[in-house]
C-alpha cells in the first residue's frame, strides 16, 4: 500500500513553516548577537584596567579590606548565570548539569543559589533548592548599574557573614561559533590573582609591573575600600555581557542546524510524497485500463 | 608651549576618550587637584564633581560621579562611574 499523500503533503507544508521560523530566529540572533559583541568589546577595555590598576595597587600598598577575608566555609552561594529563554542548544542545559554537580558535590557545605537568567531559576525551583534570589527579566541586557546592584547585594551577604564564599558558573564567549562554561570565585577576593593579573581578558595587560612608589590620595586604605566593590561590580558585568552574547552565538548556531535539518527533511519527505503521489496515479491508469479491457472482452 | 600628556576616560561601557592634553583638572574625595605633564606617579579615588580638561587654551569641562585617576609614565587614566560632557554653551 502506498503512502498517503494527503498525511505526507500535511506534514510537508508543516515542515516547511518550522523552516521560515527557525531561520526567522537564526536571522534575529545574528542581529542581537552583533550588538551584544560590540557591548561586550566596548565595555572590556575598563575591565582591563580595573585590572591593571588594582595589579598597580596591589604591589605598592598592603590591605586587610574584608573582601580578601579568607573564612572556613561554612555555607557557600553559587551564582548560576544562564539565558532566559531556551531554543539554544546545549547552552542552558550543560550549565545547569555542571552547577547541579557543584551542589551535590559529596561534603560540599550547604550552598544556596543566586540565579540570573530565568532557565537556571525554573530547574532549580522546581527541585526545591535553597535560593537566595533571583533575576529572570534581563531580556539580554544589563546595564552597569543593574550590575552594580547585584554585586553590592551579593557582597553585602559576604560581608554581613551570610555567605563565607561566592562563586560564579557561567558561559563566555569565544567566538561565533564557541562558548565555554566558566567557574571563578568572586569573593573572597584573591590577592595573588590580582598581583598576577592572570585574568582572560586582560589581554596581556598589568601582567607583573616592576612596583611604582605612588602617592596614594587620600590614603590607600581609602582607594582599596573604594576600588575593591567596583572590582567585583565589573567583574559581574563584564560575566553578565559575556553569557548574553555567548548565549546569543549558541541560539545562533542550533537555529541555524535546526534550517539544516528541516531542509533535509523537506527533501526527504517531497521524495516520498512525489512517489506516492505517482504510485496513486499509476494505480489509477491501471485501473481504467483494465476496466475498458474487461468491457472490450 | 606646555608639554602635553595622554589623558584617557573609560567607563564601564566604553573608552570615553583618548588624546593629548596640557593640563587636567579633577575632582578628589578631599578637594580638586590638578595634573600636568611629568606628574608623579599617583593613585586617587575621585568625588562627584567636574572634571576640566585644558589643551592650548582651549578649554572643555565634564561632569563625573565618582571613580579613580592613576597617572603613571605621562599618562593619566580616569575610571569613571559615570562621565558626561558639558557643553561650552550651557553653564558652569
Amino acid at each position: 500500500m502506498a503512502e498517503n499523500v494527503k498525511a505526507l503533503r500535511r506534514r510537508l507544508r508543516s515542515v516547511k513553516n518550522t523552516k521560515q521560523i527557525t531561520r526567522a530566529m537564526e536571522m534575529v540572533s545574528a542581529a542581537k548577537l552583533r550588538r551584544a559583541e560590540e557591548l561586550l568589546r566596548a565595555g572590556r577595555p575598563y575591565a582591563a584596567k580595573l585590572q591593571e590598576f588594582l595589579g598597580h595597587l596591589a604591589a605598592s600598598a598592603t590591605t586587610d579590606h574584608p573582601y580578601f577575608e579568607l573564612r572556613e566555609v561554612a555555607h557557600r552561594t553559587l551564582v548560576l548565570v544562564t539565558a532566559d529563554r531556551g531554543l539554544a542548544g546545549a547552552f542552558n542545559n550543560a550549565l545547569i548539569k555542571r552547577a547541579e554537580a557543584v551542589l551535590r558535590q559529596p561534603g560540599a557545605p550547604p550552598t544556596s543559589l543566586v540565579c540570573l537568567g530565568r532557565k537556571g531559576y525554573d530547574y532549580f525551583r522546581n527541585r526545591e533548592w535553597p535560593i537566595a534570589f533571583q533575576v529572570t527579566d534581563f531580556a539580554g541586557r544589563c546595564s552597569g548599574a543593574r550590575a552594580a546592584e547585584i554585586a553590592d547585594r551579593l557582597a553585602g551577604a559576604f560581608i554581613a557573614r551570610e555567605t563565607d564564599e561566592i562563586l560564579v558558573l557561567a558561559n563566555t564567549f569565544v567566538s561565533m561559533l564557541v562558548y565555554r562554561p566558566i567557574a571563578f570565585k568572586l569573593l573572597p577576593l584573591d590577592p595573588a590573582e590580582l598581583l598576577g593579573g592572570a585574568e582572560d581578558d586582560a589581554h596581556g595587560h598589568g601582567v607583573h609591573h616592576p612596583p611604582t612608589d605612588y602617592i596614594l590620595e587620600p590614603s590607600p586604605a581609602a582607594v582599596f575600600a573604594s576600588i575593591l566593590p567596583r572590582y567585583v561590580r565589573s567583574r559581574l558585568y563584564m560575566t553578565l555581557l559575556d553569557s548574553f552574547t555567548a548565549e546569543h552565538s549558541a541560539r545562533r548556531t542550533a537555529m541555524n542546524s535546526a534550517t539544516k535539518n528541516c531542509g533535509e527533511l523537506i527533501d526527504s519527505l517531497s521524495l516520498r510524497m512525489n512517489k506516492a503521489r505517482q504510485a496513486a496515479i499509476t494505480k489509477e491508469i491501471l485501473e481504467v485500463v483494465a476496466g475498458a479491457d474487461a468491457l472490450k472482452g | 608651549m606646555a608639554k602635553r600628556f595622554t589623558l584617557q576616560v573609560f567607563t564601564q561601557e566604553r573608552l570615553v576618550l583618548s588624546e593629548q592634553i596640557t593640563s587636567l583638572i579633577v575632582p578628589g574625595e578631599q578637594g580638586y587637584l590638578g595634573v600636568l605633564a611629568d606628574h608623579a606617579p599617583l593613585i586617587s579615588t575621585l568625588g562627584e564633581g567636574t572634571v576640566t580638561i585644558k589643551n592650548e587654551g582651549e578649554e572643555r569641562q565634564a561632569r563625573i560621579s565618582g571613580g579613580f585617576l592613576e597617572v603613571v609614565n605621562n599618562t593619566a587614566t580616569i575610571l569613571a562611574d559615570s562621565y558626561t560632557e558639558v557643553s561650552p554653551s550651557g553653564k558652569r
